[in-house]
């Protein structure tokens, strides 16, 4: 018989607008952010604080790997935060913005896995900056505006997303030199960019309702087309097995193991309405994935469990239901606990997951 | 295919060419004292009055879709826009887009058709074009070279609404004349005479000019037959034809035509009697995207069916004997 999973819930407050974007810091805290650049800052699910408030908007927040510090971008443009050392018995600092830079618009941000970049789209351009917010270095121009962006796990590699295919930069001697950066290209709209921790394979969610996988040793893309829905979500679990992405009532999930997907028929992840809005892998259980949709279910699947092919059914009735679409799902980094985020500004903790 | 009930905002577009007084209009939408919360996008760095409105301005980025055998060109930085702005649904009314003067509708009409969240949080009301009524004929009646759009006959195309400004700069004659070059282009587009873009703007707004479910409201006038100008490559066809189609056949022809002559049909809109239904399916296309459903019904009311085409290179006699081919006495 299953654990009981226990499930904390907080609802918002009276003037909370929807959030957009989350992203749990390494202190186990939540930062979410609204489409205004409000920032509220959980420690749990009954504990929360307005931190501050950024002039560029929010669409993005990524959080440092190591340190309380947050990268928020939005319409227009990209704030760097410190949001101060959680715990302890004195009052916390408040938060702080370390930089910021208005007037393009940023719809991505990720940290390098070591902290010492963060990559930040700027419409056409990926900005590199350091922890204090210097640029170090600027990649692009690229087609159209950066809509993803993503590090290999060594932080050498980063790709980009935009109209017309991926950029790839390699760093080199520590530097991101200019004829270091090579184009993938494809003829439509990239959305969201997955690379798996052998930084051979790059998946690309796309507006045409395909996802496109390259393999980029031997400089091959494959197609995987008739989703119903543009793919916004795709992700590499942490050993790079497999991939989930979103696109349809099910939620795809793919084996690269071998030679790749290729001919091979994928596990489905049934009944998500009308997609799923949020995924997210298990930090240390290969096969273990969150889903969330937009009826604000958020269950959790083992694609270990399922057959190539076949409806997989969830390990348990949803975790949490609401009717607000779930807008971001964060793991605890050892897989202790699961925080759900809902468009109604609604905040879920789960304990005793599988 | 699904009617269009649910509360999405409406979404208002303003082209125009170069000067026509485009902002001068989204200026008096802006400022009047109407109570509403309206979020404008724009492409030009105009001066907008913000007052109470959000400001959001971006390059345009074109993109093209390929989905199946559905081939258009959307806005890429519409989608991404929109989609930033639906995260703050509860706090806008409407959206108004101001596009730049050189701008082809198409692609902002098509994103409207092709991004499925945009198309369940957003409902596009109308295409406001505005016109130049002293410099406009000018501008229409530019020739350029075989293959190049002329932007401002395919504005006028696309519109629902046309707001003929400046007309205090013109005399009765010349008017006249640049409404028939209008008229020959879209023959159905009510024309509201202008000076400072002051027209009601009840007349300009909730238009549901793109609601399949409203499409006998949008239009009072659609289908008005004229004499066609020549030397304008773009015209309407409209065809007014008793009897019923047999469905089957409809489908046929109208997803033949759209994918072999789609990119010279810019408009297409109807109202059709489908034999074995008491409901009127009415319709619209931009391009090769279609969009239809069954709305009121027939009732007691003579069943005619009712389509008009704007676009380039149409064979009014080809259109008619095909469509005629659809009813069920026709074959």
């Amino acid at each position: 018989m299953s654990a009981p999973i226990s499930v904390a819930s907080a609802g918002p407050a009276a003037d909370e607008l929807a959030p957009v974007a989350s992203a749990r810091l390494a202190d186990g805290r939540l930062a979410i952010v609204n489409a205004e650049g409000r920032l509220r800052l959980w420690r749990d699910a009954h504990e929360s604080t307005d931190a501050l408030q950024v002039e560029c908007g929010g669409i993005a927040v990524t959080a440092h790997p190591a340190l309380p510090v947050v990268c928020v971008s939005g319409p227009q443009g990209w704030a760097l935060a410190d949001l101060g050392a959680a715990g302890g018995p004195a009052p916390p600092e408040p938060a702080v913005v370390i930089a910021a830079d208005q007037g393009s618009w940023s719809a991505c941000a990720r940290w390098s896995p070591d902290g010492q970049i963060v990559a930040v789209g700027a419409d056409r351009w990926v900005v590199l900056l350091d922890p204090t917010g210097v640029e170090v270095a600027r990649i692009g121009p690229l087609a159209s505006t950066v809509t993803d962006c993503t590090w290999s796990r060594d932080g050498a590699i980063l790709c980009a997303a935009s109209y017309g295919g991926v950029t790839i930069a390699h760093k080199r001697d520590g530097s991101w030199p200019a004829d270091a950066v090579d184009l993938r290209e494809f003829t439509g709209s990239l959305l969201c960019l997955a690379l798996s921790p052998s930084s051979d394979w790059l998946v690309s969610g796309n507006q045409d309702r395909s996802l496109q996988v390259y393999r980029l040793s031997e400089d091959t893309r494959l197609e995987m087309a008739g989703f119903t829905r543009k793919v916004t979500c795709a992700q590499f679990d942490t050993s790079g097995r497999w991939v989930a992405n979103n696109g349809a009532a099910e939620v795809t999930v793919w084996d690269f193991s071998g030679a790749g997907p290729r001919g091979s028929r994928p596990f489905l992840l049934d009944d998500h309405q009308p997609t799923a809005t949020c995924l997210a892998w298990h930090p240390a259980r290969t096969g273990i994935l969150a889903t969330g949709d937009g009826r604000g279910l958020v269950r959790t699947w083992d694609v270990v469990d399922g057959r190539p092919g076949r409806p997989l059914r969830a390990l348990r009735t949803p975790v949490v239901a609401t009717g607000a679409a779930v807008r971001g799902l964060h793991w605890h980094p050892t897989g202790g606990d699961l925080w759900a985020v809902h468009a109604d500004g609604s905040v879920h903790r789960s304990r005793g997951i599988r | 295919m699904t009617g269009t009930t649910s509360p999405r905002v409406p979404v208002t577009v303003i082209t125009g060419f170069l000067g026509s007084g485009k902002t001068t209009l989204l200026n008096r939408i802006l400022t009047e004292d109407h109570g509403m919360r309206i979020a404008v996008i724009e492409n030009e760095f105009g001066e907008v009055g913000i007052d109470d409105s959000l400001v959001l301005s971006s390059e345009e980025e074109i993109f093209e879709m390929n989905n199946g055998c559905i081939c258009c060109t959307v806005r890429g930085d519409l989608i991404r826009i929109l989609g930033t702005l639906m995260s703050r649904r509860d706090r806008f009314d409407r959206i108004l887009i101001e596009t730049t003067g050189l701008a082809d509708p198409a692609p902002v009409a098509q994103t409207f058709f092709v991004d499925e969240d945009i198309r369940e949080a957003c409902q596009l009301d109308a295409i406001i074009t505005v016109v130049d009524a002293r410099h406009g004929l000018d501008d229409l009646r530019e020739l350029r070279a075989p293959g190049v759009e002329n932007e401002a006959v395919e504005q006028v195309a696309f519109a629902d609404r046309i707001v003929l400004n400046k007309v205090d700069l013109t005399d009765d004659g010349e008017r006249a004349e640049i409404v028939a070059a209008i008229r020959s282009i879209n023959s159905g587009a009510p024309i509201f005479e202008a000076v400072h873009a002051d027209v009601e703007l009840r007349q300009l707004l909730d238009v549901a000019a793109f609601d399949v479910q409203r499409i006998l409201e949008a239009d009072p006038a659609f289908l008005t037959d004229t004499d066609h100008m020549h030397d304008l490559t773009i015209t309407s066809v409209g065809l007014q034809v008793p009897g019923e189609i047999v469905l089957e056949r409809l489908n046929t022809w109208l997803g033949r035509l759209l994918s072999e002559q789609g990119t010279d049909i810019f408009r297409s809109k109807g109202i059709l009697a489908i034999a074995g239904a008491d409901r009127r399916y009415a319709f619209h296309s931009v391009h090769m995207l279609f969009n239809g459903d069954f709305t009121t019904a027939w009732g007691d009311g003579e069943r005619i069916n009712r389509m008009v085409f704007i676009g380039r290179n149409l064979d009014r006699e080809r259109l008619t004997r095909d469509f005629e081919a659809c009813l069920v006495d026709g074959q």
